[in-house]
């Protein structure tokens, strides 16, 4: 079971100990809504790269598509092997 | 210095990794002013709360979605099973605010998803800081700029108030965090208002109690730093010498 750490303030005390199973189901549900949100962002970004493609092989140019639809939505995750240099 | 309405009631120094800290016994902590008066943060001295802290995430992912930091704020009395529901927002207030639920007492929480208003400690996810060049710190030492202590902190406030005698609670979360770039050679900084959560009521219904006792924060990645609580009196009930 993760640990968690309290203060208790009417106290003073702060212990580690484990967490409930009611805390604990909380934290796995976060954890579960997070995977889920990441997949809907990542699909969003794959859509509007896809759309906008579509809208370049219609012949209108970069600044014309930018127009339209914003600028072109932030690349994946970093390549870990080879990162750009700060 | 003169008595304040400002109650300093925990600070948690947390200098390992960790997904979990709480606060707990907010209502049930004395304070004493220059007089040597005593005086309890319940809700009618205290309507108010503050938590501050800074963070510091312990993970190679280069962005956190909304819910993998969140606050949870519980309640050990009777509330309104009346909650308000807000999406993810940047905008104060959040454009998506819905009301359902029904007037049953119990005992529940609130909570806040706010990961989108936070950075990775590390530049661009790849393990590394790179805070610039490598600096001379105020005691004569070499800082490297891939040390751990170029990383980036996200720091937050959250303001809780019970606005009138119903005492049904407000909040409000704001944070802010800056590095020197997740893209290359830019500048990036993140801050948000408004997380998305779920805020139980008080006051619609036949209870017009809710105790926000306990408070903690839940992450998907570790994280170490440092969490404060603050009860705001409605007097100076706090000794300030």
């Amino acid at each position: 079971m993760p640990t968690i750490t309290i203060y208790d303030c009417a106290t003073g005390e702060q212990t580690v100990r484990e967490m409930t199973e009611e805390e604990n189901a909380v934290r796995i549900e976060a954890l579960h809504n997070a995977e889920e949100e990441m997949k809907v962002r990542e699909q969003e970004r794959v859509d509007a790269q896809n759309g906008r493609q579509k809208l370049l092989d219609l012949g209108l140019s970069e600044k014309e598509v930018t127009a339209l639809v914003g600028p072109p939505p932030p690349e994946g995750a970093p390549d870990v092997e080879a990162p750009d240099p700060a | 210095m003169t008595n304040q309405n400002y109650a300093l009631i925990g600070h948690v120094h947390q200098n390992s990794w960790t997904s979990s800290v709480g606060l707990y016994n907010l209502s049930n902590t004395n304070v004493t002013d220059d007089d040597g008066n005593q005086t309890t943060t319940g809700y009618d001295a205290f309507p108010g709360f503050r938590f501050v802290g800074k963070l510091f995430f312990d993970t190679t992912t280069s962005n956190f979605s909304m819910s993998d930091i969140n606050f949870y704020y519980y309640s050990s009395g009777n509330y309104d099973g009346y909650g308000t529901y807000s999406s993810p927002s940047f905008a104060i207030p959040s454009s998506n605010m819905l009301q359902s639920g029904s007037y049953s007492g119990g005992n529940g929480y609130s909570y806040m998803q706010w990961g989108e208003g936070a950075y990775p400690s590390r530049y661009n996810g790849n393990g590394q800081y790179n805070w610039g060049s490598d600096v001379t710190d105020v005691d004569g030492n070499t800082v490297t700029a891939s040390s751990p202590r170029r990383g980036v902190w996200t720091q937050f406030v959250v303001d809780c108030h019970y606005q009138n005698t119903n005492k049904m609670p407000a909040f409000k979360i704001k944070s802010a965090a800056a590095t020197n770039g997740f893209n290359a050679n830019t500048t990036d900084s993140s801050e948000t208002g408004y997380g998305g959560g779920r805020y139980y009521n008080g006051g619609g219904g036949s209870n017009n109690y809710y105790s926000l006792d306990n408070f903690y924060l839940q992450t998907s990645y570790n994280f170490r730093g440092d969490l404060f609580a603050y009860r705001i009196g409605r007097g100076n009930y706090v000794g300030g010498s």
